[in-house]
């Protein structure tokens, strides 16, 4: 959900692997912004574009698996700090370095079984119906983000962040 | 070990996790994926658990979520944030309690573009209660009236937690928006009233500010008119069947670019942030959706959601009481957590009751995002009151609890009636063919 204008965080510098993530994310969403326009568009003018769910569908993959890793960059993954938050640092420590572990751990495993699907998709060509565009490129966007995303986590466990800087709910 | 128990435990873990701090994401996340692989075998798990990943990330539907939140951000980069708060006060602002009054209308306007109640209750908090304050409002009624405002943006459509629910349930988004227009709207209605009578009968809580000239009223509503016309746009698109919820986020994003351009703040700066932000919010939520989906099929995989599925169904033959119930135990887990996470816990288990019971899942999907509404106002989650206190650090915490009591009263009646009467949900899908 959006942080509004008065819900923002001091700006903190942006480290480049984010800024690339946000570079590449931000043309997935004008893609899909742009290519569903029209769609609209020429469909209201008696011109339908065929194919143009596709172009979106490729467009968000490519948004979504920025996304991630900006988010995960950031530290952005919402989290329920009720209880953590009375603890002592000494004890939320080691607490914020079990999340980190379960969350390497978790995305390292949606990498895995991306990586497995690709691995059996790949014989057979996998591709869309009205622009043939392959899938398996953005299979192998979508686990690299995950494996990102499970790096970043797993260096977290030996460097963890600050508590205040994660988006508590 | 029966699977029933080992659903039991997964749910226990999934408690554990996140009261330990983990994110939302890697709880469920982590929970469903062992336990699948204990129900079914680890290679199943982890392939169906990719599966699922990739389903959710390339599904044409779900892009629907990061371009309504370009929208918003982009309305956000050229300034739109105070403007219905700017008009509404210059309208109701002289008379008894307006700004407070204003600060609703200003919750309800700009929650149509944010979709969330956090943002609402921050970006409202920030322009609002400076101006309550300096007008001499009691502090009681100025931060409960903003708290609980805020909670608008959760139900006014285009709402993030609806597109999340849509997801989980299988539901048309379409329909979710047209359904939460009378409720979000009627829920504006009933703080207004509680407003109204706080000041009725204690006219010292909020005194009337000086009446504005109509030329700066017209002058308020003409600054508004671009956003208002997009909100209407897409809304009403969407309602009239125009386009789809998807479509209807990006005409909603190139307008934002269009609102941009036309008040001079189409700058790289204001893009970066806005892009940035959209993707920062998008990967937060997508991860949780994902790892929804993942814990969710766990859950279906063990039976033990469809026990306690067929145990609260069979607490009575009476409809109305297992909804009671049901409504009765979302306000029990919305005191300890928070939206997101209380509705992927739910839909597993609450979705089959609707089912069986032949009870709408559009209307249930209101009735649950009005339920978890509350929990961001009633302690010891209640996340607005804590947004609230850190705008207004002198105002103590106890004060705003006092404030938001006469708000909570509201919003149940709110919900007994939304139970009541299903049609202040249905009827616009119904008529529109949303």
């Amino acid at each position: 959900m959006p942080a509004g204008e008065g819900a923002e965080r001091a700006e903190a510098p942006v480290p480049a692997p984010s800024r690339i993530a946000y570079s590449v994310g931000a043309a997935g969403l004008v893609i899909a912004m742009a290519a569903d326009f029209s769609s609209v568009v020429a469909r209201h003018l008696g011109h339908p574009i065929h194919g143009s769910i596709e172009v979106v569908q490729a467009a968000v993959v490519i948004a979504i698996s920025a996304a991630l890793i900006g988010a995960t960059f950031a530290s952005a993954h919402a989290a329920v700090h009720v209880i953590t938050e009375r603890l002592s640092p000494a004890v939320r420590g080691p607490l914020a370095r079990i999340a980190s572990l379960l969350g390497a751990v978790f995305f390292a495993a949606l990498c895995a079984g991306g990586l497995w699907l690709l691995t059996d998709t790949l014989p057979g060509d996998e591709r869309t119906d009205l622009l043939h565009l392959p899938l398996a490129p953005f299979r192998l966007i979508w686990a690299a983000s995950t494996a990102t995303a499970a790096v970043v986590f797993a260096w977290r466990v030996f460097r963890p962040v600050p508590i205040e800087t994660e988006q508590a709910v | 070990m029966s699977p029933d128990l080992i659903g039991l435990l997964g749910v226990i873990a999934l408690m554990l996790l996140l009261a330990e701090g983990a994110p939302i994401a890697v709880a469920l996340g982590v929970v469903g994926i062992m336990g699948l692989g204990i129900v079914v075998t680890p290679e199943a798990a982890l392939v169906k658990s990719g599966m699922i990943a990739f389903d959710v990330v390339s599904k044409y539907e779900l892009g629907v979520l990061p371009l309504f939140l370009l929208m918003a951000h982009l309305c956000f980069a050229a300034g739109a944030s105070r403007d219905f708060y700017d008009s509404a006060a210059k309208f109701v602002g002289h008379k008894r309690g307006g700004l407070a009054l204003a600060s609703i209308g200003g919750c309800a306007g700009f929650g149509s573009i944010s979709g969330s109640s956090l943002a609402t209750v921050a970006t409202m908090g920030l322009v609002a209660l400076p101006e309550m304050r300096r007008a001499n409002y009691s502090p009681a009624l100025a931060t409960g009236a903003l708290a609980a405002g805020g909670t608008i943006g959760s139900l006014t459509p285009p709402s993030a937690a609806l597109i999340v629910y849509g997801i989980l349930a299988e539901q048309s988004i379409g329909k979710l928006f047209t359904a939460a227009i009378i409720p979000a709207a009627t829920q504006a209605l009933f703080y207004m009233g509680v407003i109204a009578i706080w000041c009725a009968i204690k006219p010292e809580a909020g005194p009337a500010s000086p009446r504005a000239p109509w030329a700066d009223r017209w002058r308020s509503l003409t600054r508004l008119a671009d956003v208002g016309a997009l909100v209407l746009l897409v809304i009403g698109g969407i309602a009239a069947g125009w386009f789809s919820p998807t479509e209807a986020a990006s005409i909603g994003a190139v307008g934002g670019f269009v609102i941009l351009a036309l008040r001079r703040r189409f700058t790289l700066a204001g893009l970066t942030k806005a892009f940035a932000d959209t993707l920062r919010t998008t990967g937060m939520i997508y991860a949780i959706v994902i790892a929804a989906i993942i814990f969710s099929t766990f859950i279906s995989a063990t039976g033990f959601g469809e026990r306690v599925s067929s145990s609260i169904a069979g607490l009575s033959d009476n409809k109305l009481l297992v909804i009671i119930a049901m409504v009765g135990i979302l306000l029990l887990l919305g005191m300890f957590l928070d939206g997101l996470a209380m509705m992927t816990l739910t839909i597993p288990i609450f979705l089959p009751i609707t089912h069986e019971l032949h009870i709408d899942a559009i209307w249930f999907g209101i009735l649950m995002v009005r339920t978890m509404e509350i929990g961001f106002m009633h302690p010891p989650v209640g996340m607005n009151v804590y947004v609230i206190h850190n705008l207004a650090r002198d105002i103590p915490l106890m004060t705003i609890f006092k404030g938001i009591v006469p708000f909570l009263v509201s919003d149940l009646f709110h919900v007994a009636l939304l139970i009541a009467v299903p049609a202040m949900a249905l009827f616009l899908p119904g008529v529109l063919g949303a």
